[in-house]
């Protein structure tokens, strides 16, 4: 600091040499610039003594904090066990994410885990048609054995305002590994009024799955719902895009979503599907944003009520719009009911035993646009499923589903009319591993007989931290 | 459809202030065990409306994140968590949808219960090969009673922050709490007399601080590893093991595989007692004060 001051000093003393220079010996220019020199040291020390002043105030707050301390941990001490944590130093606080366990340590900024889901298959039908019926991007798709899904979560708090969650998934298809982005997107955590924002890449709320469990290890069957598919592709229904979400100050639980979401690609398979790809025949022109109404729109209310302490029921409709590819002006709008059941007694052991009833229903309306061939049209398909898993006794779990979808065109493996069954049960080694075996009996009506046998051993293993999954 | 609007308008009023009003003045607070509730109770007296997720008759690693806790905790004051894990399973999500700015983690209203507990059991190695090990240690401190004298200091902290007005009260409060916890605790001391020294076999390592503060030895546990279900092989070993060293009492909650704790207690001439994880898990341990006068005197009298 002294010396910056003498530094300072000399600059000003150089520049009024070079000044005196330049104009000549002028008396009255040198007294005035000695008053400022002087004024400058006047400056610089108050600005020092300041200075002194804070140094001291911080040097005693530091010695009283000290003393505290001493204080706080004799009284810890006093009433108990040496504590591990002196009770005045607050411990890691577990994060909003944090899960059983984390990697890095005990304190580490984020949960990171990798979950890895694979099954051996055998169907019927060759490879070909089975990939028609196994339309899920998750799905077993091909004889022999699958790595469905290779999931790698970051998950954590960002900073105090925002939580962030990144999900990106490995699959090999037919020798090719494949990557993608799945989900990377912030949560706010500070909003007030009920109010949540949720912004990045993600799946739309839509529906119980898209809500609760978009993830495939977390679902109870090996593969994806047929209507499911039907509505929203191989991928399910996510881009990046922006929602908010309002608790409802209800004493039941109540929640409303609303997004904007880029319509483009094929994870908006019903909206503005990649170019090249076909929808009930027509050809998709892959068009792109004009304006916001070229945007995908995704609405949905949540509920859930406690009907006793061991009974939970909860409904939801969702509904989602926005433009389709069959030409400039066409669009699509999907809605969807939802109800899921679930039992457990207060008494649990591990979460067994319990009963799961879900039920989905959707329905699509699809304006398909004037294309050679094809005069305009809106094209309705709807589908449901319904589907109960029981766990009946530690560590065991058998489901049952039942798949129902209807369009308009025999021929069109995506637009049938087929009804599925899908009998699995399910042994959990523990909460990160678990083994399970399904068999699927197809009756669709594109199919040269009209029938198709599938079975499927999947396993599914997870290591690290990975944040607890929604009711 | 005008008369349609009034009357949703209506009903969502009624419903809105049904859900305000019954706190009255007083301040929210949530527990996620009954235990802590119990405490809160103690300390915050008339000035708050404590209500506790989990009650001693359920394994409170694994609730389900229901939507109705969520709602609880979206319109509290104050939430006080066990910590060291106990609630990893369900409460970070639901304080994720919570929208409650007071009860985030390191906010004024959050009252982490373990700050200041000397853990027990603390891993040297974290691996899952071991089972549900947690990194901070055993989470079910708060089966020494003597813990909830760093727990409602813990908790009155916090009520100071929250109504600094009350703070004299709180303070009065948490000094009539510790009068009555050590009069408790002397009182335990002395039923459990006749037992120390007693061997016993617990179904998880849910009292090894109930244990250690009333000198038990935990000879071992039912469970192969924390959550790990014992396979034949292991049961035949425990059984041999309890037999050796005279195991006179098992201890398991009412949410186990019972029939495996009868087992082992059957074959080794143990007898199974079965105890719940804490408060309001069985009508006699209704408070803190209450579970462990039960406790203690249903121990002693078993090991008869």
């Amino acid at each position: 600091m002294r010396s910056y001051r003498i530094l300072i000093c000399l600059t000003l003393a150089l520049a009024a040499s070079l000044n005196a220079t330049e104009t000549g010996f002028d008396p009255q220019q040198i007294l005035k610039q000695l008053q400022e020199l002087r004024q400058n040291q006047q400056q610089l020390q108050q600005t020092i003594a300041q200075q002194q002043k804070t140094i001291e105030t911080l040097q005693k707050q530091v010695g009283e904090a000290a003393e505290k301390q001493k204080v706080a941990d004799k009284a810890a001490a006093a009433f108990a066990p040496p504590p591990t944590a002196p009770s005045n130093v607050p411990m890691p606080q577990p994060s909003a994410s944090q899960p059983s366990f984390r990697i890095g340590g005990v304190g580490g900024y984020m949960d990171i885990s990798l979950d890895v889901l694979a099954a051996a298959a055998w169907s019927s039908e060759a490879d070909a048609s089975m990939r028609n019926l196994q339309f899920g991007g998750h799905d077993p798709h091909a004889r022999g054995l699958t790595l469905q899904n290779a999931e790698l979560a970051f998950q954590g708090a960002v900073d105090p305002y925002f939580r962030g969650d990144a999900f990106i998934i490995t699959q090999i298809d037919r020798g090719e590994t494949n990557v993608e982005l799945e989900e990377a997107f912030l949560t706010t955590t500070q909003l007030p009024w009920n109010l949540q924002v949720k912004a990045g890449q993600f799946f739309s709320e839509f529906g119980r799955i898209g809500t609760s469990m978009p993830h495939p290890h977390t679902w109870d069957f090996s593969d994806q719902p047929v209507v499911w598919g039907r509505m929203f592709g191989a991928d399910g229904l996510r881009n990046p895009g922006a929602r908010v979400s309002w608790l409802a100050p209800t004493p039941f639980y109540l929640e409303l979503f609303g997004a904007a979401q880029n319509a483009n690609g094929g994870t908006a398979y019903s909206f503005l599907n990649s170019q090249g790809q076909t929808f009930a025949g027509r050809t998709l022109t892959g068009r792109t944003v004009h304006n916001i109404g070229d945007l995908l729109y995704t609405l949905r209310a949540s509920s859930s009520f406690d009907l006793d302490d061991e009974n939970t029921l909860s409904a939801g409709a969702s509904s989602a719009f926005g433009p389709n590819s069959t030409g400039d002006h066409a669009s699509t709008v999907i809605y969807g009911t939802d109800v899921y059941w679930k039992w457990k007694p207060v008494a649990n052991d591990h979460g067994w035993p319990f009963v799961k009833w879900t039920t989905e229903a959707l329905r699509r309306d699809y304006e398909a646009a004037e294309q050679t061939g094809f005069s305009a049209a809106t094209l309705n398909d709807w589908g449901l499923y319904t589907e109960v898993a029981w766990g009946f006794q530690r560590p065991w779990v058998t489901s049952f589903r039942v798949d129902y979808a209807e369009g308009n065109d025999p021929a069109d493996s995506q637009r049938d009319r087929r009804v599925r069954f899908s009998p699995n049960v399910t042994y959990y080694f523990s909460e990160f591993s678990k083994l399970r075996l399904q068999y699927d009996v197809d009756m669709a009506q594109h199919l040269n007989d009209k029938l198709a046998h599938a079975v499927f051993l999947q396993f599914e293993f997870m290591l690290g931290a990975h944040g607890a999954h929604k009711f | 459809m005008k008369q349609f609007l009034v009357m949703i308008m209506t009903v969502v009023t009624v419903w809105v202030s049904a859900a305000h009003v019954d706190a009255g003045d007083k301040i929210r607070v949530v527990a996620t065990i009954e235990d802590l509730a119990c405490i809160a109770r103690d300390i915050g007296g008339d000035a708050v409306m404590v209500t506790a997720i989990a009650g001693g008759a359920q394994d409170p690693h694994f609730l389900d994140a229901k939507p109705s806790y969520l709602v609880q905790l979206n319109r509290a004051d104050v939430l006080i968590e066990n910590g060291g894990e106990l609630e990893v399973g369900w409460l970070p999500v639901l304080v994720n949808g919570a929208r409650n700015r007071k009860i985030l983690p390191g906010s004024p209203g959050r009252v982490t219960a373990m700050n200041g507990i000397a853990m027990l059991e603390v891993p040297t190695r974290l691996s899952r090969a071991e089972g549900d090990v947690h990194p901070y240690g055993n989470p079910h401190f708060t089966t020494d009673p003597a813990n909830a004298e760093v727990i409602a200091q813990n908790i009155c902290a916090v009520f100071c922050a929250v109504v600094p007005t009350r703070t004299a009260k709180f303070r009065a409060n948490l000094v009539a709490f510790k009068e009555h916890l050590d009069a408790a605790l002397k009182r335990w001391q002395g039923t459990m007399a006749p037992v120390h020294g007693m061997k016993i076999v617990t179904y998880h390592k849910t009292f090894s601080y109930f244990a250690r503060r009333f000198g038990l030895e935990v000879v071992g546990t039912i469970e192969a590893k924390p959550g790990v279900a014992p396979s034949p092989g292991y049961l035949a070993e425990l059984v041999a093991k309890m037999k050796a060293e005279g195991v006179k009492l098992v201890l398991a909650e009412p949410f186990r595989d019972l029939k495996v704790a009868q087992f082992a207690a059957d074959k080794s001439g143990a007898k199974l007692l079965i105890t719940p994880s804490g408060v309001g898990g069985n009508a006699d341990g209704r408070d803190l004060f209450s579970y462990f006068d039960w406790l203690t005197k249903t121990i002693v009298a078993a090991a008869k």
